[in-house]
C-alpha cells in the first residue's frame, strides 16, 4: 500500500480511460477487440487492488467456520493467507468430490458467498443489484 | 502491405491451391480471385475463396471455404479429415450443412492439411443473431428448423465406417463427461470447490442414456447459418462424438448459450417449446425433461473447465492470447452462479 496518490487503482482507472477515449479509435479497427480486452483486464485489476485482502480473508473466516481446525494449524505454522485458503480449499473440494459434503446447506452458502464475492470483482454487472454492491 | 504469417502462407501456396481445385472439379484452370480470412476461434483457420472455374463442375465463379487447424490447441477437437468424415456423414444423412467437396491431406500445399466445402451465405455470430431478430425471418420457425436438424443428427447411430476414429460409445455418456471434467480440473493445480459441488449433484443426478446417437456436442447459437429465409446450415462440427442426444439438447438451451436474452431458453433465440416441437415431429423422440435440464447444468460445467484448461494452456505456450487469459478470470465464476442456482440444497437427493 502507498500513501502517493493517485493510488494503483486510481491510475489503472487513468490508463483505461486514456486507452479507451483517445487511443482505440486512432488505431486500426483490427485492433479495438484486443483494446477492448486490455480495458475489461484494467477494470478487474483495479477492482481486486481496490478490494485488497479483505475477499480472501472474509472466505478464510468463512471456512475457518467450518474447518476450525484446520485454521488453527494455519495460526501456528505461519502460513501465508494465500497458502492457508489454497489448503482449505483442495480439502474442501476433495470432500466434496468424495460425496462427504452432498447438500450441505452451509457449504452452499459458502460457495455462494464465495462466487458473489468473486464477480463483483471480475463482473459485477452480472449480478443482481442487490449483490453487487 | 505487410501480410500476417497465415495470409503469407496462403499468398505462397495460391498456385498450387489452384492447380488442386482444378484437378478435384474437373475444370481447365482455377483461379483465385479473392480470399477473405473468416473470423472464429483459434482452434480453426477458415478463408473463403472467391474461385474462377474453367469448365468442370463449377464452371463458373464459386465462392468456397477452406478449413484448416488454426494454431492453438482447443480441449477437443477433430482434425481436418475427421471434421471432414464426420460432415460427409451428416451431408449425406440429409442434415442441412455447407456441403463438403474434398479433403486434402497433402500438406506440401498449405504446410497442414485441409478441407473445402461450399460457401453458405449467412450470418453465424451468435451475439448478432440474439441482439437482432430481423435476421433470418420468424424465430419460433427457426428454432423449430433448428430443432429439426438437430434429429436428424441423432438419427446418426453406430457404428458408421466413416466414422470409426470416434471413440466407442461410452456406458454412461453422463457420468464419462463427468470424469472428463474432473481429470481436467486435476491437470489445472487449483482446487475448484464450486464446480466439484457441481460435478458431485451431476454424478448424483446422471441419467441414463436411453440411446446412443452421433451428437454435434457444440450445437449453439453461433454454430449454424441464418440468411434472410431462415436456417442456411450447422457448422462447427470439430468435437461430435458418440452420446446422449439430450447433450446436445442441454447444450443449445443452457443459459450460458443465450447471449444475454435468459428468457429465451432456445440459443437466446425463442422459447424450447418450438424447439422441442420440431425435434419432436422429426425425431420421433420424446424429449427427457430431466435429463435435459441434467445436460444443462453439465453444460455450465463443461464451460468452466473449458476456459480455466484454456487459459492454461495459453499461459503455458509461447503463444501469448489475452481473450483466453480474461475469459478463465470470467467465464468460471459466472458458470459458478448458475450452477449453483440450479444445484440448491433442497434439490438434491440421497444416493
Amino acid at each position: 500500500m502507498t500513501q502517493d496518490q493517485p493510488d494503483g487503482p486510481a491510475l489503472l482507472r487513468h490508463a483505461r480511460t486514456t486507452l479507451r477515449n483517445e487511443i482505440r479509435d486512432a488505431l486500426p479497427v483490427a485492433l479495438h477487440h484486443q483494446i477492448d480486452l486490455i480495458v475489461r483486464v484494467m477494470e478487474i485489476a483495479a477492482r481486486e487492488s481496490e478490494a485488497g485482502e479483505h475477499v480472501c480473508h472474509a472466505e478464510l473466516r468463512k471456512l475457518g467456520e467450518i474447518y476450525d481446525d484446520k485454521t488453527e494449524a494455519s495460526e501456528q505454522t505461519a502460513e501465508t493467507l494465500e497458502e492457508a485458503l489454497l489448503r482449505l480449499n483442495w480439502w474442501l473440494a476433495a470432500e466434496l468430490r468424495g460425496g462427504k459434503r452432498d447438500g450441505d446447506e452451509d457449504i452452499y452458502d459458502l460457495l455462494c458467498k464465495t462466487v458473489i464475492a468473486r464477480l463483483r470483482i471480475a463482473n459485477p454487472d452480472i449480478l443482481p443489484k442487490e449483490s453487487s454492491s | 502491405m505487410i501480410l500476417t504469417p497465415s495470409e503469407q502462407r496462403l499468398a505462397d501456396a495460391k498456385a498450387e491451391l489452384e492447380r488442386v481445385l482444378a484437378q478435384r472439379s474437373g475444370a481447365r484452370l482455377a483461379r483465385i480471385t479473392q480470399a477473405v480470412p473468416l473470423t472464429g476461434d483459434a482452434t480453426q483457420e477458415t478463408w473463403q475463396l472467391k474461385t474462377e472455374f474453367e469448365g468442370g463442375d463449377f464452371a463458373g465463379v464459386e465462392a468456397l471455404v477452406l478449413h484448416s487447424d488454426g494454431a492453438a490447441k482447443g480441449t477437443k477437437h477433430h482434425g481436418p479429415s475427421q471434421e471432414f468424415a464426420v460432415l460427409t456423414t451428416v451431408w449425406r444423412a440429409g442434415v442441412r450443412v455447407p456441403e463438403p467437396l474434398w479433403f486434402c491431406d497433402d500438406s506440401t500445399i498449405l504446410g497442414k492439411p485441409f478441407y473445402m466445402t461450399r460457401w453458405v451465405d449467412g450470418v453465424a455470430s451468435g451475439q448478432q443473431l440474439v441482439a437482432n431478430s430481423r435476421i433470418g425471418g420468424g424465430r419460433e420457425l427457426l428454432a423449430e428448423s433448428l430443432g429439426e436438424e438437430l434429429a436428424k443428427i441423432h438419427g446418426i447411430t453406430p457404428p458408421q465406417a466413416e466414422l470409426a476414429f470416434l471413440e466407442p460409445p461410452p456406458p454412461s455418456p453422463a457420468l464419462h463427461m463427468i470424469r472428463t471434467c474432473r481429470v481436467q480440473l486435476d491437470m489445472l493445480g487449483r482446487p475448484q470447490p464450486g464446480l466439484e459441488w457441481g460435478l458431485r449433484w451431476c454424478e448424483l443426478h446422471a441419467p441414463a442414456a436411453r440411446e446412443i446417437v452421433l451428437v454435434h456436442q457444440d450445437f449453439r447459437s453461433g454454430h449454424y447459418l441464418v440468411d434472410e429465409h431462415g436456417l442456411a446450415g450447422v457448422i462447427g462440427w470439430g468435437t461430435s462424438e458418440w452420446g446422449d442426444p439430450m447433450t446436445d439438447l442441454g447444450w443449445f438451451c443452457a443459459k450460458c448459450w443465450r447471449y444475454g436474452r435468459p428468457q429465451l431458453d432456445a440459443g437466446g433465440i425463442a422459447p424450447r417449446t418450438p424447439f422441442y416441437r420440431g425435434y419432436e415431429r422429426a425425431s420421433g423422440r420424446k424429449i427427457d425433461a430431466a435429463a435435459v435440464a441434467f445436460w444443462e447444468v453439465m453444460a455450465h460445467l463443461r464451460r468452466a473447465v473449458t476456459a480455466l484448461s484454456a487459459s492454461s494452456a495459453s499461459t503455458d505456450s509461447d503463444q501469448h492470447s489475452l481473450e483466453p487469459v480474461l475469459s478463465s478470470r470470467l467465464c468460471p465464476p459466472e458458470m459458478e452462479l448458475e450452477i449453483l442456482h440450479c444445484t440448491v440444497p433442497r434439490n438434491w437427493t440421497a444416493p
